[in-house]
């Protein structure tokens, strides 16, 4: 058994190290510059002035280049300014949520680094304006009121607020994070529970010396081509996958509500698991 | 080092994810994963796929000042020290002389500390001793840490509810299969099934019955006698 320390590696790819900031106000110079600045950006840059237009404003030119090519705006999907910004984004939003889900992936891991390394509040409010209406979808269909929904919201996100610098790329993506607090903070306000969890740093932890033992290598490409997977399950696979992660609805609570046998219902969930984690395992050792 | 041999089954794994299993069932889950790296593997993957699935939802409307009262919060000090209770130990968890994993930690750190010289755990039945574990769970479910002498052999029986094993030390035999430290096993209601512990060396186990033992024969029937006191019944 081979149990060399986990080597030190850089992320598949390597994350764009300037300033969130600075590409987001690259962008919104486009934006103003062609006369199409909404009022929500208006009130975005007088919350967030300081932040990013002082940094910004300095280093057009090749900077909006690059901050309009790396795209990152998928992150607005969630705000109708959004759909202004750009046709092609349009059309991507239209298309694919597989696109979407990828390009989320790999923006998400720049802003929480962003987070992490300068407390960036500008890319902190991208986070939010991104996740804050999935997260709440999620837990409204999980059950919590709306009222718990957006308290959980915010301990979640003043989690990724306070423990960006903890979060690690390579062992997986910021969603499955963001998933995993949510799920966490569910159970602890909703169901006033303790969620029993692996410690990382039990002495008994078996095989934590091995490479691959706890990583999970996410990039977007394989964040995009998992979500694809996910819209091409067969029908009744993807509703099982669909109401056990987005309804929080255990196999056995599924069986019950369907009127289906509980040995069906996890076939399906077994059969869709097999497909996509032999995705997600694959590229982690290839 | 060996690795386990018997994992946990998909659809119990699932459940364990998405959040939606049981105390009980989730710390039996959590200390197998301790033990074993391949199904840590399985959750990361699991864990990815609710990442893509959080990515992909449907967004609904962010409500007016969501995000300034966000954003008003992120000064705040972190209260956490006022109210989370005192901090867990970090000496390593032996009971008897088993490390056992650290998810158990809250559910035995009462019962090691009141009792530091006789151990938490108490007679059951001859051959055995365990400590009931105080897991946030409905109904007659109990969650117990048994220590088994070597070659106690627990009479047939079926179980009116799930049971569920993970073996922390030692080895039981159980339906012509063998489970050692770290295996795990799923027990449905209507499989009738004997347990004999390995005749060289004491088993210590953690056991999940969400329901009553069901004996099949006398011997049984004295052993689910003492197996259930106290059993709330629901």
């Amino acid at each position: 058994m081979n149990l060399r320390p986990r080597p030190l590696r850089e992320p598949r790819n390597p994350v764009d190290t300037r300033p969130v900031a600075e590409r987001i106000s690259a962008l919104m110079q486009i934006q103003q510059g062609s006369g199409r600045v909404t009022s929500w950006m208006a009130s975005v840059s007088v919350r967030l002035s300081d932040s990013f237009t002082r940094e910004g404003t300095t280093r057009l030119g090749a900077a909006a280049q690059t901050a309009h090519r790396q795209s990152w705006l998928p992150l607005l999907y969630g705000h109708p300014a959004s759909r202004r910004l750009s046709p092609v984004l349009a059309s991507r939003e239209s298309s694919a949520a597989g696109i979407a889900a990828g390009e989320a992936a790999r923006d998400a891991n720049i802003l929480i680094a962003a987070v992490a390394r300068q407390q960036d509040r500008a890319a902190f409010a991208r986070l939010f304006e991104f996740y804050c209406p999935r997260l709440t979808s999620h837990l409204l269909a999980r059950g919590a009121a709306p009222a718990t929904a957006e308290e959980i919201v915010q301990d979640v996100m003043l989690t990724v607020w306070r423990k960006a610098d903890q979060f690690d790329a390579t062992r997986g993506s910021a969603g499955a994070w963001i998933f995993t607090l949510a799920r966490n903070a569910f159970i602890d306000r909703v169901r006033r529970e303790h969620r029993p969890a692996v410690d990382p740093s039990d002495p008994l932890l078996c095989g934590a010396g091995l490479p691959d033992a706890d990583q999970s290598i996410m990039d977007a490409e394989s964040q995009r081509e998992l979500a694809a997977a996910v819209e091409a399950l067969p029908a009744e696979q993807r509703h099982v996958v669909h109401c056990s992660y987005f309804q929080g609805q255990s196999l056995a609570q599924i069986s019950a509500r369907e009127g289906l046998p509980l040995g069906t219902v996890k076939t399906r969930a077994r059969l869709a698991l097999e497909r996509l984690r032999a995705m997600v395992t694959q590229r982690r050792t290839t | 080092m060996s690795t386990p041999t018997h994992h946990v089954e998909d659809g119990a794994l699932l459940d364990y994810v998405t959040g939606a299993a049981s105390e009980p069932v989730a710390l039996v889950i959590a200390c197998h994963l301790t033990l074993c790296p391949k199904c840590r593997v399985r959750v990361a993957a699991d864990e990815a796929l609710g990442g893509v699935l959080i990515d992909s939802a449907p967004p609904s409307a962010l409500s007016d000042g969501a995000l300034d009262r966000m954003l008003a919060r992120l000064d705040e000090v972190p209260n956490e020290d006022a109210a989370r209770p005192a901090p867990l130990s970090e000496e390593p968890l032996v009971v008897e002389g088993i490390p056992l994993p650290r998810p158990l930690r809250p559910y035995l750190q009462h019962e090691i500390q009141s009792s530091p010289r006789r151990g938490p755990l108490r007679f059951i039945a001859p051959g055995v001793r365990g400590v009931d574990l105080p897991t946030a769970a409905a109904g007659a479910v109990r969650t117990r840490l048994l220590r088994l002498s070597p070659g106690v052999v627990i009479p047939r029986h079926a179980h009116a509810a799930p049971e569920l094993t993970l073996v922390f030390a030692g080895g039981l035999s159980d339906g012509g299969e063998h489970y050692g430290p770290g295996d795990i096993r799923f027990r449905d209601t209507a499989a009738v099934h004997e347990q004999t512990v390995d005749a060289d060396q004491p088993c210590v186990a953690l056991v999940v019955n969400e329901g009553a033992l069901v004996p099949q024969t006398w011997r049984g029937r004295i052993a689910s006698l003492l197996f259930d006191r106290g059993l709330k019944r629901g």
